[in-house]
């Protein structure tokens, strides 16, 4: 009797359990803080609501995924005009609340993360997020980004070695100098 | 899987950006106003007309033929008239007793009438989600014959609500949980058979594997955990 209208409620609920921490994640990494990656995902998935009955089935995260990166761009945007305005403060990237040793460092492992990520090309960055955080496999990664699987590997190869040699150039220094002082 | 031919990164980058996640409350809030938005227009419209054309039906079929389900395509030529019945085929098929049908038209108005006055309220789609909710709140807690009663509830306020199917999962999970597992198998079954695009299909027919395996009573191992998300 209701068959006909169930599925859009049912199907709603099953975006939000199977794609809501991957899009929310993936928008973080690409480089949106945590209350803009909160609003970002929210967005997304409003939009993604309003247009449901144009996704095809099977092709939700795909979808997602596309709409996502639309929505961190602009945030990003409106981020750098944030910045731009007169501030009496640096740039806060994370909550200043004291942390736990072990939350700590893992807050600290992710600003690592996201600063050396910040400085790769947006394509590589994309890439290096699906493979080496979502654990998608290359097939996937390349038809989430719309392109063929040899140019996501050669993406992947190039956003590995870009980010290794940053971390190689971060690192030592950090102990040199915390050693010296 | 993954190409392996260059470096990958530490695994403690790695294993801290995964552990990030949003908070259940934004997921939680956002499903919440996912839940809100009307239909389009399309499907508002079938979401309204189809019940309402059941409850026709109904009201029609119990009086024409009681002991037959209603049928909106059968119980058409009733509606035309006592000549429309009389020259069709289902006149040989259906015992319909012919004296009731002199009064054609008030046929169609005047039960429809009666049974929307009948119906309660409808739930609204927050009540529904706010009632399912509860429903899973009882068999998280080990409470399934609590989360059955508090699906006839839902059901007596919701008949035809919009989280029917999700309704019924629960309700599949909630007998399977207090032991009636061939009735939860009947009933996924009947999911399977009635919603085969949802995406609980995979989920309901898990139950129906159970039961045929004669896997007995109680709570299969292999389904999901009570009261999880549908």
């Amino acid at each position: 009797m209701t068959s006909l209208a169930v599925p859009r409620e049912a199907r709603l609920r099953a975006l939000v359990a199977a794609h809501f921490d991957f899009i929310w994640r993936v928008l973080r990494r690409l480089g949106l803080e945590r209350a803009d990656a909160d609003d970002a995902t929210q967005q997304v998935f409003m939009t993604a609501t309003n247009k449901l009955d144009q996704i095809a089935q099977g092709n939700e995260r795909t979808y997602l995924y596309g709409v996502a990166l639309r929505v961190a761009a602009n945030a990003r945007r409106k981020t750098a005009r944030r910045r731009e305005a007169p501030s009496d403060h640096a740039p806060e990237l994370h909550d200043t609340r004291p942390l736990p040793d072990q939350a700590l460092e893992l807050e600290q492992a992710r600003a690592l993360f996201d600063d050396i990520a910040e400085s790769l090309p947006t394509e590589l960055r994309r890439v290096l997020v699906l493979v080496e955080l979502e654990d998608l496999s290359l097939s996937a990664t390349a038809a989430l980004e719309g392109i063929p699987q040899g140019t996501a590997a050669s993406r992947l190869r190039r956003a590995r070695a870009l980010f290794q040699e940053q971390l190689a150039a971060r690192t030592p220094p950090e102990r040199a100098s915390g050693g010296a002082r | 899987m993954t190409d392996d031919s260059s470096e990958r990164l530490p695994s403690t980058l790695r294993d801290a950006c995964r552990t990030e996640g949003p908070d259940d409350a934004l997921r939680e809030q956002t499903l919440a106003r996912m839940l809100a938005v009307e239909p389009p227009r399309r499907l508002r419209a079938l979401v309204v007309l189809v019940p309402l054309a059941a409850g026709v039906a109904l009201a029609i079929g119990y009086q024409a033929r009681p002991h037959d389900a209603p049928s909106i395509g059968a119980e058409r030529p009733s509606a035309s008239g006592a000549s429309g019945i009389a020259s069709s085929q289902h006149a040989t098929e259906l015992p319909v007793p012919a004296p009731t049908n002199a009064v054609p038209a008030p046929v169609t108005s005047a039960p429809r009438q009666e049974t929307k006055a009948k119906l309660p309220r409808a739930l609204t789609l927050e009540e529904e989600t706010a009632a399912l909710e509860r429903v899973q709140g009882e068999l998280r807690a080990g409470r399934p014959a609590a989360a059955l009663a508090a699906l006839d509830t839902y059901e007596k306020g919701a008949r035809g609500g919009r989280l029917a199917s999700e309704a019924l999962f629960l309700r599949i999970q909630a007998l399977a949980s207090s032991g009636q597992a061939m009735r939860a198998s009947e009933l996924a079954e009947r999911l399977v058979r009635d919603n085969p695009n949802s995406p609980l299909v995979d989920r309901a027919r898990k139950y129906v594997v159970m039961a045929d395996a004669g896997a007995g009573v109680g709570e299969p191992s292999q389904v999901g955990k009570p009261g999880e998300e549908p």
